[in-house]
């Protein structure tokens, strides 16, 4: 890869892809992620306000909708934003079920603040979240009358993984992590989660392999600590941001980071973008890029101003909204999105966003690009593939942007 | 290659090919049996669908938004007046309607109960769909199961992270002028990565299935009376991809969730409904496959038999499902017990899931323990 190829692979990855001024840069790609490593962007989430019903509680889930929007194209730190998207995806909540967007105000603070740091941290506060324990239900988990759902997932999807619990694990661990409580205090939009020790259930448990009066506390410190942990999630971390499947010795490799540094995502993240596989070739475009990242990476990219009602349209079409996920699973990757709503309704949105439609059409497109090659360089590589030059011609500038931002290239990550 | 690299190829190339045979696909496969599930999401009012004239509890729980004038089917249940389009098939004897279907323990919110009636999981979670277990219970593919909407469903997520097919008639690719002859040309071109090569592929494909199934949709409108509305169309888009021979077909329709204007949202949404009903059933019979489809009508809950204070009626428990198709007609499940109710709400008689069992049994030949984890008792509408 030549120094360009090199960074442009780079901020595809630490973000949703350059723009034409991050490209032409001067500074390196090892200042830049030291600096976006080092560096914590402090994101003001938006308060809501209080807590509403029906059409009040939907505009201010649109409201919020438009804030993330914005910062995913816009953070001043597209790492820590990118690691960010990372967690959301991972510890998936759906507001289809907890309904109240005010839960996902203060989810979004809880990822943001341990995007980067003790993945125990991380863990505890989206255990204890308003968000998680509505949507998995572990507030309505208390002494008395079990409710094993988060007990399952916590292991299942987010730390240890299947084939290393038992049945058994799940009902103990679900005694374990009884207790907690949402109040909501409607007028100021704030939900509290809060631990009630009578609802607690004080028996001894045992749970993989350790026994007493265990709490979430202790859920959350055995998971955190489990080597599976460290290699799911040290895997999960290499497969989004560098290949699929990596090598075991790969998984290791970074699961020892993990572990020699108190559980720091920061420590293992670092050592996935500095390592010599992440310029690959088996790492260059080898991602599709789901609908979130088509749309969002490029208005970043080409600096386009949009209406975020648009934006919503055109990922709904797609089949991605933030946080409406289908299950907890998450969304698919990669080949999971080779669909016909995903895909055809790009071609549709390549031409929308890039029209000029003076004063109102929801898009607003400048070319700050001055010819066609110059388009291929920002947002091919430079590299026109077979048929896009011949193609070009004939084409305005902003034709030309509609139709790299369709081509089969342009989708890949 | 990975199974779900498989499966996924396979989604794309076969794509054009079911679509393309419109004709030969019927006569090679004329056992296969389709599936057709039809979501009303958001909750349907039942006792404004199959109405318990005869019950005075009725009109009393329902002062304003009680129907009078339905039309009476059996000595108990009246039709909505918007659903006369059901009461020829209901007398053709290829309606089943059975009655206060819900499950233990009722959840009143639209995404808890949407996940358990798609789950079939009422306790715990629910990662998987039932009809995506049934199909990889057969080894289905990608192409077996076709998803016409948005928002796709969790009745056919399966374990693996596959998909089944996804289509929407909103997907016609804009093509006009100099940009999209460009683009059409650039598509023309074989890419060498495998990734770009298979976005490719997936476009140019779905692009000539979506195409060829626009295609004669308005003759096909006027030849079985679909409506002209963009429901119809729904409805006609349905019947086409009936030539498909797929083994399931799944459709949400949205809008139920009546909390005010009952009157006319529900009247309008039943009236689509029962048109569009009838007409399939017509295109299906056309084409001589009426053994051959089976139309389950559900919806995650009914709602609450007393009406509200604005023009509505409130989420409530146990709804009515409908089969269409060659079942053994009639009302099954006994009428609502409007005289006991359990927290002011309709006391569940069916388990959704033995008619899903039945379904599986009867229908699809598949032993239903293998999808629901349990067996349940026969309801007996598919004799």
């Amino acid at each position: 890869m030549d120094t360009f190829v090199k960074k442009a692979h780079f901020l595809r990855r630490t973000s949703f892809g350059g723009t034409l001024e991050e490209l032409n840069s001067s500074s390196q790609t090892s200042q830049l992620l030291a600096q976006w490593l080092q560096e914590n962007e402090v994101v003001s989430v938006p308060d809501l306000g209080a807590i509403e019903q029906g059409k009040d509680r939907h505009e201010q889930l649109l409201k919020f909708k438009e804030w993330l929007f914005n910062q995913m194209i816009s953070a001043q730190n597209p790492l820590q934003e990118r690691i960010t998207n990372f967690w959301r995806d991972h510890f998936v909540v759906s507001i289809k079920k907890i309904a109240i967007p005010q839960h996902l105000t203060d989810y979004e603070v809880r990822l943001r603040e341990n995007a980067l740091g003790d993945f125990r941290e991380l863990l505890w506060n989206v255990t204890i979240s308003s968000a998680m324990l509505s949507y998995l239900d572990n507030a309505e988990n208390h002494s008395g009358k079990i409710n094993e759902n988060y007990s399952r997932e916590v292991m299942e999807l987010f730390t240890i993984g299947r084939g290393n619990y038992s049945e058994k694990d799940i009902r103990e661990g679900a005694r374990a992590l009884t207790g907690w409580i949402i109040k909501r205090h409607n007028e100021i939009g704030k939900i509290e989660s809060i631990f009630r020790s009578h609802r607690h259930d004080n028996g001894t448990k045992t749970y993989l392999g350790k026994s007493g009066n265990l709490k979430t506390e202790d859920v959350v410190d055995i998971l955190a600590n489990h080597p599976e942990t460290a290699k799911n999630i040290s895997r999960k971390l290499w497969q989004t941001f560098v290949y699929a499947n990596p090598e075991p010795v790969i998984v290791e490799r970074l699961a020892k980071v993990y572990q020699n540094n108190n559980r720091s995502i920061k420590a293992v993240v670092e050592a996935i973008f500095t390592s010599t596989e992440f310029y690959s070739q088996q790492a260059y475009r080898s991602h599709l890029k789901n609908p979130i990242y088509f749309m969002l990476g490029s208005l970043r990219q080409l600096e386009i101003k949009a209406d975020y009602m648009k934006v919503l349209g055109g990922l709904r079409a797609m089949g991605q909204v933030p946080y409406n996920a289908p299950t907890v699973k998450g969304w698919s990757q990669d080949s999971g999105w080779l669909t016909a709503p995903s895909l055809l309704t790009r071609l549709n949105l390549a031409q929308q966003m890039t029209q000029d439609y003076g004063d109102d059409g929801g898009f607003e497109y400048q070319p700050k690009c001055i010819s066609s090659n110059e388009l291929i360089k920002l947002l091919l590589d430079g590299k026109a593939g077979a048929g896009l030059l011949d193609n070009c011609k004939g084409l305005s500038l902003r034709e030309v942007t509609a139709l790299i931002l369709s081509s089969p290239s342009y989708q890949l990550a | 290659m990975k199974r779900r690299d498989f499966v996924i190829t396979l989604a794309s190339s076969t794509l054009l090919a079911i679509f393309n045979s419109s004709g030969k696909a019927i006569s090679a496969n004329k056992n296969q049996k389709t599936l057709l599930v039809i979501e009303l999401a958001g909750g349907n009012d039942g006792l404004n669908t199959f109405i318990p004239y005869q019950n005075p509890n009725y009109l009393q729980l329902r002062p304003t938004l009680g129907i009078k004038d339905g039309l009476p089917v059996t000595s108990t249940v009246a039709l909505h007046p918007f659903l006369k389009d059901l009461k020829p098939i209901l007398e053709s004897n290829r309606l089943a309607v059975i009655q206060n279907v819900s499950y233990p323990h009722p959840n009143l919110s639209h995404f808890r109960s949407k996940d358990i009636w798609q789950s079939a999981h009422t306790e715990g979670s629910t990662h998987t769909g039932w009809i995506a277990r049934y199909l990889e219970s057969v080894n289905a593919k990608a192409a077996d199961a076709i998803f016409l909407g948005e928002e796709y469903p969790l009745a056919l997520a399966g374990d693996k992270d596959s998909r089944y097919l996804q289509l929407s008639p909103k997907l016609a690719v804009q093509n006009k002028g100099k940009l999209g002859e460009a683009i059409q040309s650039l598509y023309s071109f074989p890419q060498t990565n495998t990734m770009a090569e298979e976005v490719r592929r997936t476009v140019l494909e779905s692009e000539a299935a979506i195409k060829e199934l626009s295609k004669d949709l308005n003759q096909r409108i006027a030849n079985h009376g679909y409506a002209t509305t963009p429901l119809g169309k729904q409805f006609a888009l349905l019947g086409r991809l009936l030539e498909a021979n797929p083994k399931v077909l799944y459709i949400t329709i949205n809008g139920w969730d009546t909390h005010t204007k009952q009157q006319k949202t529900q009247q309008r949404l039943l009236e689509q409904l029962g048109l569009g009903l009838s007409a399939l059933d017509r295109d299906i019979k056309a084409r001589g496959i009426e053994n051959n489809v089976l139309i389950m009508v559900q919806s995650e809950f009914g709602r609450r038999p007393a009406e509200n204070g604005t023009g509505g009626t409130d989420h409530g428990t146990a709804g009515p499902v409908m089969i269409l198709g060659n079942v053994k007609a009639g009302f099954y499940g006994d009428d609502p017990s409007l005289d006991s109710l359990v927290n002011n709400n309709l006391p569940v008689k069916v388990d959704f899931r033995s008619i899903y069992a039945e379904i599986l049994q009867k229908w699809e030949n598949v032993n239903p323990k293998i999808v629901l984890g349990q067996n349940f008792s026969k309801i007996g509408f598919l004799g």
